[in-house]
């Protein structure tokens, strides 16, 4: 069930919270007891066949722990038990991810394959997989310590995260799950939880779900519209995609949130980066940590001790050589982003996108380290045109990412830059796709006074965490509109509150999916 | 400084200290009394709301303001009260739509009603319309069981094919032990009739009310509720495949041919670029009394799924007519 659904809001979620209420009654035990039975529903209620696979991963990865945990004193044993847990993991993952888009791919080339039918894809695989891997990395390092079954299934399995992350760290969750700290439901977390998911809510339905039909209207077919309308269409998604999932991490921080359970913050207002680096982190921050703490350091660490090896230095002043910031900078950037885009789907579009921001972070890697006065010169590009560079790349990307093929998407920026004819949204042969509760978008002024109010609010405003009184000290302050704005738990943010779920609660049986769902 | 002024301030400084103790406490219970009314007040919101669309759902207001005819329509058979048809009609909105009673009493001599509603009511209330016919009325001599082809078997689960209309004839003419129990079984299709009912109200503001005639328009046609709508240019590519169900159909004719009616069970006919035609003629022998047909496109509008022209309107109530004059063994007046 979605999170904006009215199964979830009306009857899942307080049946939980009754149920956690009373399960505090009777000891922390029975507290993770009924959080993980509630998880584990929840995930089943989307296809009951697959909580097999969850429960599956959830066992063997268990059994891989023990193993990892009991050869602590011996590294060979233990990073034998590494890889073949690894190994594992990526086989499934690639088995529900890859294998039948792959065989697909090799039938429309015209190459000859046994008849398979395809599996559909476990809703959220990726990140329970990923989740784990991790945390036995973490293991067999030393860096984590062995869980008992129960704590570990809550890691796992926690609802608000369990479908489309934050990606969390076992390092931030496990004390959180420690007995001595659960005290049952807190009022204090409880309002803070509901406000953090109310706003969340709203961006997911009041906005995301009503630029969605935009963008499909013109994904759908994508050679058929005119330069304006592919514009309308680019632009749509850019919000509908930030909105969706910004929206459901701050549903997910909610939720966990109600439960006294602080999740990482996922999205700092990434629209506003000035460049690609600072972009990346803003945006589906806790991937980038995970991608950089498992796949960009370590693929560092193998180069740097080559470079050793050989005698090569590997210092700062080393990337500043051509040879020395291929090695150092550049092949481990585009190595991290082109599995990235591998990660998000088994698509050449998929490949490229990752290779595309690959490519932009090595050229901002680049400017940093080999324009000798950075400063002087980037007080010559005032931030808006910053902000403004930086966001054409993004949205290059995300056309990449959104459409069906690198074909379709090569015809979206083809229409962008009016190398094909088309007609207007309201004439696209896609506008039945467009539901009544978006109809009013169809019209390009309603659309373009949409845009304006979409850029205020991405630009212009404070981000959820930062009305929640909630943003990490390390993020900082920045140009915004009503800077003051700050949530407390007062009649006026309850009016808010009540006004806005009646917003979205008008619009909820037209509620949409998840775009992140089959990750 | 002496001693006195001292203890005067050690004294004053305890009373300070005391005042401290006593007035935290008393802000930290305000505190937590407002975190607490702020969670209640979240937290009631969205079952008041639910509330307030179940209660505005059903006022004369929000029907007349809906825009929807088939709403200010639906539950014609509860308004037959000794009609006594001799035909009676039940079936889906290609029945309702699809089925002129003048055309069939002009073809047969026989009163003919059409009680047919959208699917949805079948699929939320099962047969309760023909029941509901059946308590204030005679058995006919014949019904006339109509649906579309992927409708002659049971619904598994509640699709969103009309289930606003039916759920509010649920709540406003069917408001009993038995409604409660149906929507506490679909709760979140319950939750979302009353977002769409907030949503149609809100709208209602905005769009004028439906003229009284539009409330006679079934009475005025024995119940059939002739549809406007521009002809159909091409067919949909979605494909309805729902294998009929032989208990299904067995058990319309052994119920309701319990009174010594006749029981006609048909498939409303397709447009010929209909994708499923194939899949549903090929079933052998038909589970119906007639076999699934293909009309031309002019037959039907757009209006629905297999709604009829005036055309296919004239077309299938003169097969209908045929077949109650062939079952009742009838010279036909026409």
């Amino acid at each position: 069930m979605l999170f904006s659904s009215a199964a979830f809001i009306f009857v899942f979620l307080p049946v939980v919270l009754l149920g956690y209420h009373l399960a505090s009654k009777m000891g922390s035990r029975v507290e993770f007891v009924w959080l993980a039975a509630a998880s584990l529903f929840f995930y089943g209620y989307w296809d009951a066949r697959y909580l097999f696979v969850l429960v599956g991963s959830i066992l063997v990865n268990f059994l891989f722990a023990g193993k990892i945990a009991a050869a602590s004193g011996d590294e060979r044993r233990a990073s034998a038990w590494l890889i073949a847990a690894v190994a594992a993991n990526i086989l499934l993952l690639v088995w529900y991810k890859y294998f039948f888009p792959t065989v697909g791919f090799l039938q429309s080339i015209g190459l000859q394959t046994p008849d398979w039918v395809a599996v559909a894809l476990p809703l959220g695989i990726s990140f329970f997989t990923f989740t784990q891997i991790a945390y036995l990395v973490d293991l067999s390092q030393g860096a984590a310590a062995k869980q008992g079954i129960i704590s570990y299934v809550l890691f796992v399995t926690f609802f608000p995260h369990l479908i489309a992350g934050p990606i969390i760290h076992h390092s931030e969750m496990m004390p959180q799950f420690d007995a001595r700290q659960r005290k049952g439901l807190q009022a204090d977390d409880m309002a803070l939880g509901m406000t953090w998911f109310i706003l969340g809510l709203s961006k997911k339905v009041l906005l995301a779900d009503r630029l969605g039909p935009l963008s499909d209207s013109l994904y759908a077919q994508p050679a058929a519209l005119d330069p304006v309308a592919t514009l309308i269409g680019v632009l749509a998604y850019a919000f509908q995609l930030y909105f969706d999932f910004s929206g459901y991490s701050d549903m997910a921080l909610g939720l966990a949130r109600m439960f006294s359970i602080k999740f990482p913050v996922n999205f700092n207002s990434p629209y506003k980066a000035r460049n690609i680096i600072d972009f990346w982190s803003r945006w589906h921050m806790t991937l980038t940590r995970y991608l950089t703490a498992y796949l960009y350091n370590p693929i560092s660490l193998y180069i740097n001790r080559r470079r050793m090896a050989l005698g090569k230095k590997i210092s700062k002043r080393a990337t500043r050589t051509l040879e020395g910031f291929a090695e150092l900078v550049a092949f481990p950037t585009l190595a991290t982003m082109f599995l990235a885009g591998i990660w998000h789907g088994a698509g050449l579009q998929f490949i490229v996108f990752g290779l595309l921001h690959g490519f932009y972070l090595t050229l901002n890697h680049a400017w940093r380290i080999f324009t000798p006065d950075r400063p002087k010169l980037q007080r010559l590009m005032p931030w808006p045109v910053a902000m403004a560079l930086t966001g054409v790349g993004v949205v290059v990307g995300q056309v990449f990412f959104r459409a069906s093929s690198v074909g379709d998407a090569m015809t979206v920026l083809g229409g962008l830059l009016h190398l094909h004819g088309g007609v207007s949204m309201a004439e696209g042969p896609a506008v039945g796709l467009v539901p009544s509760t978006s109809g009013f978008l169809m019209n390009p002024i309603h659309a373009v006074a949409a845009f304006v109010l979409c850029f205020v609010i991405v630009l212009g405003l404070p981000n959820t965490q930062e009305i929640l009184g909630e943003a990490p000290r390390e993020s900082g302050s920045e140009r915004t509109l009503l800077k003051r704005l700050a949530w407390a738990p007062n009649f006026a943010s309850a009016t808010i509150m009540i006004a806005l779920f009646a917003g979205c609660f008008l619009l909820l049986d037209a509620s949409t999916s998840f775009l992140y769902f089959q990750f | 400084m002496s001693v006195a002024d001292n203890s005067a301030t050690a004294d004053n400084r305890a009373a300070c200290s005391d005042a401290d103790s006593s007035e935290a406490p008393a802000a930290a219970a305000l505190s937590q009394s407002r975190l607490v009314a702020y969670c209640a007040a979240l937290g009631a919101a969205p079952f008041l709301l639910v509330l307030l669309g179940f209660l505005i759902a059903p006022t004369s207001w929000a029907v007349r303001h809906s825009g929807n005819t088939y709403l200010a329509n639906v539950g014609y058979a509860t308004k037959l009260k000794n009609a006594n048809c001799d035909v009676v009609i039940y079936g889906d909105s290609s029945a309702m739509v699809g089925l002129d009673p003048a055309i069939i009493r002009q073809r047969t001599g026989l009163s003919t009603c059409n009680i047919a509603e959208f699917a949805g009511m079948t699929m939320v209330s099962g047969l309760l319309i023909p029941e509901l016919y059946l308590r204030n009325n005679r058995a006919p001599k014949i019904w006339v069981f109509d649906f579309a082809p992927e409708n002659l078997a049971p619904f598994a689960k509640w699709e969103t094919v009309g289930r606003y209309e039916a759920i509010l004839f649920r709540i406003r003419d069917r408001r009993d032990l038995s409604t409660a129990l149906l929507l506490a079984e679909h709760p979140a299709e319950a939750i979302n009739f009353s977002a769409l009912a907030l949503r149609l109200a809100l709208q209602g503001f905005l769009r004028p009310a439906l003229p009284a005639s539009t409330f006679a328009i079934r009475s005025e046609h024995d119940g059939y509720l002739p549809v406007p709508g521009a002809r159909l240019k091409a067919c949909s590519p979605e494909r309805r495949e729902r294998p009929s169900d032989p208990d299904y159909i067995q058990f319309l004719r052994s119920r309701f041919g319990a009174d010594g009616a006749q029981v006609l069970v048909d498939t409303t006919p397709v447009p010929a670029c209909e994708p499923t035609f194939d899949f549903y003629a090929k079933a052998n022998p038909a589970p119906t009394d007639n076999r699934i047909e293909a009309y031309q496109l002019e037959d039907f509008t757009g209006s629905g799924r297999l709604h009829m022209s005036p055309s296919g309107v004239a077309k299938f109530s003169n097969l209908v007519s045929d077949q109650i004059v062939a079952r009742l063994k009838i010279a036909a007046t026409q």
